[in-house]
């Protein structure tokens, strides 16, 4: 495998694969995600060889999809396109619903993206970013408990009087919430990145 | 909360590996790396609902984790030589559709030219009949 090959976007191997069908950027992708797509399949299919079928079925559908669609998300997509060929696979038929959510995920990444991009180009303007997207919502202590104290899901749980699941949708809509704060503030040019 | 653990909330971290999935399945991570797992977790529905569909069964999934990727290049040569078995039918159409060679071209100009010929003396002929 070549190790230059473990440095790239996903994105970047996908096209590199389209463009010159190089199978070790697959290989790549490959090793990157191929077990979170089996225990995703699992989770729908519920048996173990149909998922791994599942997770080979999809790796050949995007070898033969990588030159013919445009991909600005891979791993999103990926969730995406497991997701539904399991549900098609058990007859599920997918609503709406299940449609925006994905597209809210696909948002929410990109999102984060530009947030990255903007950290690294202005650092010393992203405190003051952040400053800007404080949030005083309840779910604060349960942040400050899990990020700055370092407690695990199964603590937290404990202590809140909470299950896991619901301490981990907390963390996430929290999370959500500051990089859309933060996404609004760059996008609507809230902040003077010179006078930082 | 303070501007630097915001800062640190919105960092991106990458999806887990085999081997994490499978420590957290089995809740054999240590408290450090458990935090580093729980906070990608936080951030990304694959890898959750990838997390929360294994540990329903408490079980050492690094077997079924470890997927052969061998079809990978069976795959692709099997594109190739279909790629390749496509081309060689272009080339054969295009064998079959060629136009006529240079010697055909000339010989079918000399029948042209001579069929004119023949037009021309029968009508010279008409008009000597004719007078």
């Amino acid at each position: 495998m070549k190790t230059t090959y473990l440095y790239q976007t996903d994105e970047a191997l996908l096209a590199l694969f389209a463009n010159k069908k190089d199978t070790e950027a697959i290989k790549v992708l490959f090793d990157r995600y191929a077990h979170l797509v089996f225990a995703v399949s699992f989770g729908i299919l519920e048996e173990v060889h149909a998922a791994k079928l599942a997770t080979v079925h999809l790796f050949i559908n995007i070898m033969d999809l990588a030159d013919r669609i445009a991909i600005p998300n891979f791993k999103s997509w990926l969730y995406q396109i497991a997701r539904n060929h399991c549900l098609a696979q058990k007859n599920i038929v997918l609503d709406t619903a299940d449609f925006l959510v994905h597209e809210k995920l696909n948002n929410a990444y990109l999102q984060e993206l530009e947030i990255y991009k903007f950290v690294q180009q202005y650092p010393e303007a992203s405190n003051a970013l952040f400053q800007k997207v404080q949030s005083t919502k309840d779910a604060e202590n349960i942040a400050e408990l899990f990020y700055t104290h370092k407690k695990s899901f199964k603590e937290i749980a404990l202590l809140v009087g909470n299950d896991e699941f619901s301490i981990r949708t907390i963390l996430y809509k929290y999370r959500l919430h500051l990089i859309q704060a933060a996404f609004e503030v760059i996008t609507h040019q809230k902040l003077d990145i010179h006078a930082h | 909360m303070r501007i630097k653990d915001t800062a640190y909330i919105m960092q991106p971290s990458a999806c887990l590996t085999k081997q994490q999935l499978n420590a957290y399945v089995l809740n054999a991570l240590e408290p450090e790396e458990l935090n580093a797992v729980e906070f990608h977790l936080c951030s990304c529905w694959f890898c959750y609902d990838a997390a929360h569909a294994l540990k329903k069964y408490k079980i050492d999934w690094s077997a079924h984790l470890d997927l052969e990727k061998q079809f990978i290049d069976e795959h692709q040569q099997m594109q190739n030589e279909i790629k390749e078995e496509e081309d060689l039918l272009v080339v054969n159409i295009e064998k079959v559709d060629k136009p006529q060679s240079m010697k055909t071209r000339i010989l079918l100009f000399l029948l042209l030219i001579s069929w004119f010929y023949m037009l021309y003396l029968l009508n010279n002929n008409y008009h000597f009949y004719k007078y």
